[in-house]
């Protein structure tokens, strides 16, 4: 062994331990919220090892709970070339395209997410909403409803699957259906009572329906929750 | 999806293919672009003159707001003349006079000029202005003038020889809070204007920090990563104000307002920013209500008891929050009868990162939130949108939709939000099914200034037919949009009240054209701090005759015209019985 060949092989394992290290300093930086030093960790790690598909999806988390948009595009697009079978990169990266209005982009990411996993409940709900968002009522219903049907694999997938309820319930309403837009709201109350949102739906589904005091009792209900809660709901769901 | 495009290509295009088929000889001049067709000649006109509304960098909420004005026919000579207001910034407190220009007609280009008169009319507040609000509050037959400003307002009464007098202290309507825009009406049904105030924040600048000055304990103010001024959330609000009209008892030329916001039941269950003001009838039933746009909480629907009292119903209306229940940052309201069913629906501007919200009147009190399937909540996502009207800009008998686009915080500019601070309007043409899409031409070439604009004044200036638009810019210049494109048939009305209000404020006007029925209501608010001319303008496409024309007056007397020859401007007189 050549003197030279001793000290590359010495500089990578130091690299191999500094890597662990870094990607843990990541780690915690991302559970602190202190997401600018986490992209930057996360960088060190990828420029360490660049086919390492983690580190380049958590970069991804870090920049773009960053507001680092193109940044972030760049590293979820990076884990998902590496790894043709990574559903969440793709579903992450068309988050990252939605929050700042390419909706069309962000729907075929959501596409190929599902295209590699069918029962994607996230990405279902994603999928739905950009379609809700584009007035594609008939076809987001079908995503909703898809998204119900799956069977949830995680408590994360349990709660998202009451967000699909929610979405296809408001899917009823806007197609004036608000017997059926009523009963979703009900359904999801039973489940979460401090739904805001489903409260809202629910009295103005009974006003609709004529049912005036009904509407009056839950608006009001809503109301009381606005002021307690004003909201800054965020739309999308990360999923780590 | 922008809705706006720039036509300066098309209409270069356009150009080419009409000279190339004329025949030989004289050029026959080329046919107008189909409309609307904007084109800004505010420097022509003589409007060339900043609107100061604040700190460039906007370190205080005070310089968001914005600046409007009024047209308003003050010497009474037939043509609109224009009010601008003025703001200031914490530097220079008391800013550069508001400005009252006299419309002189048009030059031999064409174009109206305009000249300054503030001086002579005995104007010029230097108050730290927002908006305007004209009215004919006691009944003359000329055009008084109230002022909404940080601190005191102002009521200028015309004095009918070309010159004003502030008469707001001994009326009872100066105020000290800070206003924003006013709609008159005649809440009571007396026979006289009424006034609603919008008061937005209880504000100082001792009581709140600059931006980037939060004390070491306080969180600072951030919006997607940008650091920016703090509110309206946890400030104080500023409660509206509501002055009944009591005539002047004296005689002697100083009307009488009373405070009865308490009175006529116009105090919302909580406090709000308020924004915006209009009055309409959103029953049907004869008077005016009363919808107010609040800023980042709930926006509030008043129904007028039919007897100057009113209840607060805007929940259960389905007109307090977005579709989805949410309270939105309202700023400007638009109202018309966009669908042709009778019933006035309504517009509302909002923040960026939210959508501009239309409400369809299904009657009983109840609207529907159809933004989305209307297209105008994805098309109005990314954008702050401020002054907002329905107008019939192509005047094919369905009123299309204008919105004043610009954001409050410049620090966004290079930032990755979706948004900047200057941005182009909102132009959408109402397809009649529902939907706002985008006009085949794009709306011209000043449809791609890109200012932060603020308040929008429709106006047809040169009096041929269609709607030329005034939109103010934050610390710019305001555009003064012509629209030059094909003139359809139209039909403009304007009334003259007995025993209603003189300019019939409140008063219902119903074209009808066949199996068609076009509704307008006499108004002269805008849709945010401004004020219009009272006029009832209908686009009748191909039609050259409306075949009957009603009007329901505020008395409750009604007028009845058949067979009405279009494209003129016609004055109806209140029938005595």
């Amino acid at each position: 062994m050549t003197a030279s060949t001793v000290m590359l092989v010495s500089a990578l394992a130091i690299a191999a331990g500094g890597f662990d290290e870094i990607v843990e300093r990541g780690r915690a930086a991302l559970r602190d919220r202190d997401y600018a030093a986490a992209a930057a960790a996360f960088g060190e790690a990828v420029a360490l090892r660049p086919d390492e598909v983690d580190a380049w999806f958590r970069l991804g988390l870090a920049r773009s709970a960053n507001g680092e948009a193109d940044a972030a595009i760049d590293a979820y697009g990076r884990a998902a070339e590496l790894d043709p079978t990574h559903a969440r990169a793709r579903n992450n990266l068309g988050n990252v395209l939605f929050r700042r209005g390419d909706y069309e982009q962000a729907l075929g990411w959501y596409d190929r997410a599902l295209a590699i996993e069918p029962d994607y409940i996230v990405a279902l709900y994603h999928r739905g909403w950009v379609l809700r968002h584009f007035n594609r009522n008939e076809a987001a219903e079908t995503a909703f409803n898809r998204c119900l049907e799956t069977t949830p694999q995680s408590g994360r997938e349990e709660s998202t699957q009451l967000d699909c309820l929610f979405f296809a319930g408001t899917l009823r309403f806007r197609a004036e259906d608000y017997g059926a837009a009523a009963a979703a709201m009900e359904r999801l109350l039973e489940s979460n009572a401090g739904h805001i949102e489903a409260r809202y739906y629910l009295g103005m589904a009974y006003r609709h329906q004529g049912r005036i005091a009904d509407a009056r009792e839950q608006l009001e209900i809503h109301r009381r929750m606005t002021r307690a809660v004003r909201r800054d709901q965020p739309i999308e769901k990360v999923d780590p | 999806m922008r809705l706006n495009r720039v036509l300066g290509p098309v209409a270069l295009v356009f150009a080419v293919v009409a000279c190339t088929q004329a025949p030989p000889g004289p050029a026959a001049p080329a046919p107008p672009p189909p409309a609307p067709y904007f084109v800004d000649i505010a420097t022509a006109a003589g409007l060339d003159v900043v609107q100061l509304a604040g700190g460039e960098d906007a370190d205080y909420i005070i310089d968001s707001l914005g600046t409007g004005g009024a047209w308003l026919d003050y010497d009474n000579d037939g043509d609109p003349d224009l009010y601008l207001v003025q703001g200031a910034t914490r530097d220079m407190p008391e800013g550069p006079p508001d400005l009252l220009f006299r419309n002189d007609g048009p030059g031999d280009d064409g174009v109206p000029r305009f000249v300054d008169v503030t001086s002579s009319a005995g104007l010029g507040d230097r108050n730290w202005g927002v908006g305007a609000a004209v009215a004919d509050y006691d009944n003359d037959g000329d055009p008084d003038l109230y002022v909404t400003n940080w601190g005191a307002n102002r009521l200028y009464r015309n004095n009918a020889d070309g010159t004003f007098t502030d008469i707001a202290a001994d009326a009872g309507v100066r105020g000290s809070s800070w206003s924003a825009s006013a709609a008159w009406t005649d809440a009571d049904l007396d026979g006289d204007l009424d006034l609603y105030v919008t008061n937005y924040v209880e504000f100082s600048f001792d009581r709140y920090p600059a931006r980037g000055e939060q004390p070491a304990n306080a969180e600072p103010c951030v919006w997607r990563g940008v650091e920016i001024f703090c509110g309206p959330r946890n400030l104080e609000p500023a409660s509206d104000r509501f002055y009944r009209n009591d005539g002047d008892p004296d005689g002697d030329g100083v009307p009488r307002f009373v405070e009865a916001t308490e009175e006529a039941g116009l105090v919302p269950l909580e406090p709000a920013y308020g924004m915006a003001v209009r009055a309409l009838d959103a029953d049907g039933d004869g008077d005016d209500d009363l919808y107010v746009a609040n800023d980042s909480v709930q926006n509030l629907l008043f129904v007028n008891q039919g007897d100057g009292s009113f209840i607060e119903e805007s929940i259960l209306a389905g007109l307090a929050y977005s579709e989805r229940g949410t309270e939105q940052a309202g700023m400007g309201i638009a109202v018309g009868d966009y669908d042709r069913n009778g019933l006035m629906d309504l517009a509302v501007t909002n923040f960026s990162h939210d959508h501009d919200t239309l409400y369809r009147n299904d009657g009983d009190l109840l609207f529907t939130d159809v933004s989305f399937p209307s297209g105008l909540g994805t098309a109005s996502y990314f954008t702050l949108g401020w002054g907002i009207e329905f107008l019939d800009l192509d005047l094919d008998g369905w009123q299309d939709l204008f919105v004043c686009h610009g954001h409050v915080y410049p620090q966004i500019d290079g930032r990755d939000t979706g948004a900047t601070f200057r941005e182009a309007n909102g132009l959408y043409r109402n397809a009649g099914d529902g939907t706002l899409v985008a006009f085949d031409g794009g709306g011209g070439p000043a449809m791609a200034i890109a200012e932060s604009s603020r308040v929008l004044l429709p106006v047809d200036l040169d009096g041929d037919g269609d709607l030329d638009l005034l939109v103010t810019n934050l610390n710019a210049p305001p555009s003064l949009l012509r629209n030059d494109g094909t003139v359809a048939s139209w039909l403009s009305v304007r009334l003259r009240g007995s025993r209603s209000n003189a300019d019939g404020i409140g008063a219902r006007v119903v074209a009808t054209i066949g199996e068609s029925r076009l509704v307008r209501e006499i108004r002269r608010e805008a849709s945010y701090a401004g004020s219009v001319l009272p006029r009832a303008h209908f686009g009748l496409g191909d039609a050259e005759t409306v075949d009957r024309l009603e009007v329901r007056w505020p008395s409750g007397r009604t007028s009845e015209m058949t067979r009405v020859a279009a494209r003129r401007l016609i004055v109806i007189d209140e029938p005595d019985q």
